[in-house]
């Protein structure tokens, strides 16, 4: 095959699918392990049923939980993995990842194709003939697993090119808003009453983002309600802290962006959010400030959804170039562009993707 | 359903029954003989079986009263136990199904008579009989699940969610020799070239015109000629890379061309995961046979989209333009461009500015040089045909008149897939070769020439329109009901250019599992050829099955299967 088939153009409509590939598995797993530790930890409190209304809190905004369902642990569980109305339910999640995997299926290995395909239908049975319920850990195991073997199987079979950017880009990004939003629903009912630390929900809240290990390995310590907050939102290390999962996510985007141009697209929103946890004084982490923090964090997270998809997706939008200030030479036996496409390519809202010139190749 | 059959054959039970599974008793040679001879006896006089009569011959074979009480035609207890998991070792030892198979009276593919294998075929009847209804069973499932993981599949969309399907595969390859097969790819090489060198005069010279081997009107009045590319002329002067003719075979054995499908032709990627399961899942079967390898399909189109580039890159783009995933034919979409190592991309991903085409990546816009297309003349380009296509891009046909990309297969080959223009291909093939043809046309009347005589005999033809594909607009004059008939002739004689008639072939069977047994189905082949450097028959083909008894149609539209197909690659000693 020669150099260049290979090269590394990334249609847009691919890149897009794949980045939102990354994210729904991530959601998915993210969901089912959300779900497991709730429902064991709900076992060891009194009160086990108002604990539900939390779990339907944690879900995302855009899914209304019906009027007329109880909230208890079979019907909020039903709400979570399959209720149709939920974007978010585990299904839902699946099925659009599979969506999604189908429409580039030229673009991703076939192995990686047989396992999310392989995993929705799995899933999709176990719903079907109602094995999610009576063997609910189990299945919730199985997604969490389906969702590992994807990025490991894509690591093992896909060329470490852009397609492989773009599905951990999705990843990290989901991944760190998840862990912020969690945050922003727990952080409040970390400590009882009587200023004791609440260790069951500690533990639940390190187990939701599988830190209680890590957690322990890190600290050696009793368990203590600010601790748990620095680690989950600052620690360098742990793979599911808002810390690194942004700052891997920034280091994604910068591989993206052309030379010359670092600094100036969706790399700097994700750095800039990076920096402000990473930095973020210890007084802003705790009491009432803390929900402020989080609330800006989530903004500007959002800001960089918006600046990725500017840049690299734009399904609906005209076409554009990405800058290259530094022209090489080659460049001017590119063909004279016409009028009419460079007012196409224009797109005049984004510093960095002022300059309009087809890249040919 | 298919979530069931996941679990059935993974479960340690299933897989514990294989391995302690008994050596099979079966069924006495004479004992499986007498109970094909009882099935048989009823059509023995018949003679000659025109298909209306065949579907009741063939119903006599499923159903219970035609297999006597013999115990292996016991079939209805046999088929529910199988369905449940209960794990029956003494019925799943019972005997291959093929033990039973009974050719009707038809040529068939893999028996000269009942019981008696073709000599190419004896080696496979061997090992099939090897194979107990319980291990055909069980490896007709993993079969199934393999298609399913990889998805092989198209979707039905009745709720919300779509139900996916795979397309009926059945296990019992159909074998070629070599000596019929060269017959088969000398005749297609050269009516491929004819048909080439048909639509380069159509859209010049118009000399097979001029010379009064074929009407002005009747090319003029085809739906697919695009008077505008008159003058158009196309890299290498290669109009139709990629032609899937349809071959059958009639009663006496003799084949003939049914089709030429020159406008994009589906199905190679089944040919190729038909292939690739069969490996997997029945390997012993190849292993007495020399069968020739079709995995070079993918390399060889590249090459030929690659011969056919425009002159100014080296190293051309190359894009299989895609409807999207709603289209039936996306999953073999999807295996050619990655098999390629092309892009798929959709008329979204294109834009055509100063008549170059391109395509969106994240790197900004990249030249695309040919366009392999799987798509319609009509939705190609908005601005050229339809206007309301949002499946192609504006400007793409106005690109490649001026020679900025190639597409293949090239804008208006269609005509010569008007079935009024089939009559006369042999015509044609003479007129540009000087040859006659190899491979004979089924032999085809008019609606405008022959209309009283296809009147007449309207209850004996197959009628088809012009220019529909899949299946439609056929009707079987022996199997049609009055009113079908009686709609048929008001057609013909409403719009006799766009109506022909073909006598009713007696398709030859093959050996196919349906209904839990091996009965005849009828078949057809499908050959791909890549027209490049130079004309390529890939050994193989699509053979397809039509899986309901009686059944002459075998599109995947409407209730066809379709079967792997073994080119042989050395000699094989007896009668074809």
């Amino acid at each position: 095959m020669p150099a260049t088939n290979s090269a590394p153009a990334l249609l847009s409509r691919v890149a897009d699918a794949l980045y939102w590939i990354g994210r729904y598995l991530e959601r998915a797993e993210h969901v089912a392990r959300l779900l497991d530790v709730h429902s064991t930890m709900v076992l060891d409190l009194p009160d086990g049923s108002a604990e539900w209304r939390e779990m339907v809190a944690l879900c995302r905004d855009d899914a209304e939980y019906p009027a007329n369902w109880p909230v208890d642990a079979q019907w909020v569980s039903r709400f979570v993995v399959h209720y149709p109305g939920n974007g978010s339910a585990i299904l839902a999640c699946l099925t659009v990842a599979r969506e999604n995997a189908r429409a580039v299926r030229g673009a991703i290995s076939s192995e990686l194709w047989e396992q999310v395909n392989a995993l929705y239908r799995a899933v999709r049975h176990d719903v079907e003939t109602g094995a999610w319920q009576t063997h609910s850990h189990a299945f919730l195991q199985s997604v969490k697993q389906g969702a590992h073997l994807f990025h490991g199987i894509a690591d093992e079979t896909m060329l470490h090119d852009e397609g492989g950017t773009f599905i951990r880009l999705g990843k990290t990004l989901e991944r760190g808003i998840n862990t912020i939003r969690l945050l922003d629903t727990k952080a409040t009912r970390l400590t009882l009453e009587n200023g004791e630390p609440d260790l069951l929900r500690c533990a639940s809240l390190l187990k939701m983002c599988s830190g209680f290990e890590a957690y322990r390995r890190y600290y050696a310590s009793p368990i203590e309600p600010a601790r748990v907050i620095e680690f989950l939102l600052q620690n360098a290390t742990f793979p599911r802290s808002a810390l690194w999962c942004i700052g891997r996510a920034a280091e994604e985007a910068r591989g993206l962006v052309r030379e010359g141009a670092a600094g100036r697209g969706p790399d700097r929103t994700l750095a800039s959010v990076r920096a402000l946890i990473e930095f973020a004084p210890p007084e802003d982490l705790a009491g009432d400030r803390l929900r402020g923090f989080l609330e800006t964090a989530r903004t500007r997270a959002w800001e960089a959804e918006r600046a990725l998809a500017h840049t690299f997706f734009l399904r609906d939008e005209r076409p554009r170039v990405l800058a290259r200030p530094s022209f090489a030479p080659q460049q001017q036996q590119q063909q004279q562009q016409s009028p009419a496409l460079t007012g196409l390519l224009q797109t005049p809202t984004s510093p960095s993707i002022r300059r309009s010139r087809p890249a040919v190749r | 359903m298919s979530g069931n059959r996941r679990a059935d054959s993974s479960s340690p039970r299933a897989s514990e029954r294989r391995l302690s599974r008994r050596t099979p008793d079966r069924i006495p040679p004479e004992r499986a003989r007498r109970a094909i001879d009882r099935a048989w006896e009823p059509e023995l006089d018949s003679g000659y079986l025109h298909s209306g009569r065949t579907a009741a011959g063939l119903r006599l074979l499923s159903s219970d009263g035609g297999r006597g009480s013999s115990p292996i035609y016991n079939r209805p207890a046999m088929v529910e136990r199988l369905g449940s998991t209960a794990a029956d070792s003494a019925l799943s030892d019972a005997p291959s199904p093929i033990a039973a198979y009974a050719p009707v009276a038809f040529y068939d593919e893999g028996f000269s008579s009942p019981g008696v294998p073709r000599a190419h075929y004896r080696a496979l009847v061997r090992a099939l009989a090897d194979l107990s209804m319980g291990e055909f069973a069980d490896r007709r499932s993993r079969l199934e699940l393999a298609f399913m993981n990889q998805g092989v599949t198209f979707t039905v969309y009745r709720d919300e969610a779509g139900i996916e399907r795979i397309f009926p595969f059945d296990p019992i390859p159909r074998i070629v020799t070599r000596r019929k097969w060269e017959g088969i790819e000398a005749g297609l090489r050269q009516r491929i070239w004819a048909l080439n060198a048909f639509i380069d005069d159509i859209y010049h010279g118009q000399r097979i015109i001029a010379e009064g081997v074929i009407p002005a009107e009747l090319i003029l009045s085809a739906r697919f000629y695009r008077p505008e590319f008159m003058g158009f002329t196309v890299p290498r002067g290669i109009y139709i890379h990629v032609v899937g003719s349809d071959l059958v075979r009639d009663e006496r054995g003799d084949i003939f061309v049914l089709e030429d499908n020159l406008r994009s032709p589906s199905g190679v990627s089944y040919l190729l995961a038909n292939r690739q399961v069969m490996k997997w899942v029945f390997p012993g079967l190849f292993s007495a046979y020399n069968v020739r390898p079709v995995e070079f399909y993918p390399q060889d189109l590249l090459r030929v989209l690659r011969h056919v580039a425009p002159g100014h890159s080296d190293e051309p783009t190359i894009g299989l333009l895609t409807p999207g995933i709603y289209n039936s034919a996306y999953f073999e979409h999807t295996y050619l461009a990655k098999a390629m190592g092309i892009e798929l991309v959709e008329g979204q991903d294109l834009i055509v500015d100063d008549a170059i085409v391109y395509m969106r990546t994240t790197r900004g816009l990249r030249r695309v040089d040919v366009i392999y297309r799987r798509i319609d003349d009509d939705f190609l380009d908005p601005l050229a045909f339809r206007p309301d296509s949002l499946l192609g891009a504006a400007g793409l046909v106005n690109a490649a008149r001026r020679g900025n990309v190639t597409i293949a297969n090239s804008i208006g080959v269609g005509v010569a897939d008007d079935k009024a223009v089939y009559a006369y291909v042999p015509r044609i093939v003479k007129f540009y070769t000087g040859e006659d043809p190899i491979l004979p046309n089924v032999p085809t009347y008019l609606g405008e020439e022959d209309l009283p005589y296809i009147l007449e005999h309207l209850d004996e033809l197959v009628i088809k329109t012009t220019n529909d594909s899949g299946g439609y607009g056929l009707v079987i004059g022996p199997h049609a009901t009055r009113a079908e008939l009686e709609d048929a002739r008001d057609r013909l004689v409403a719009d006799p250019r766009n109506h022909i008639a073909q006598p009713t072939l007696a398709l030859s069977t093959h050996p196919t599992f349906a209904e839990d047994a091996v009965v005849p189905r009828h078949v057809d082949l499908r050959p791909y050829i890549l027209y490049g450097d130079q004309i390529r028959v890939l050994p193989g083909g699509l053979t397809r099955v039509a899986l309901q008894a009686g059944s002459l149609i075998v599109n995947s539209s409407q209730g066809g299967g379709s079967k792997d197909t073994w080119v042989l690659g050395s000699d094989f000693a007896g009668d074809e």
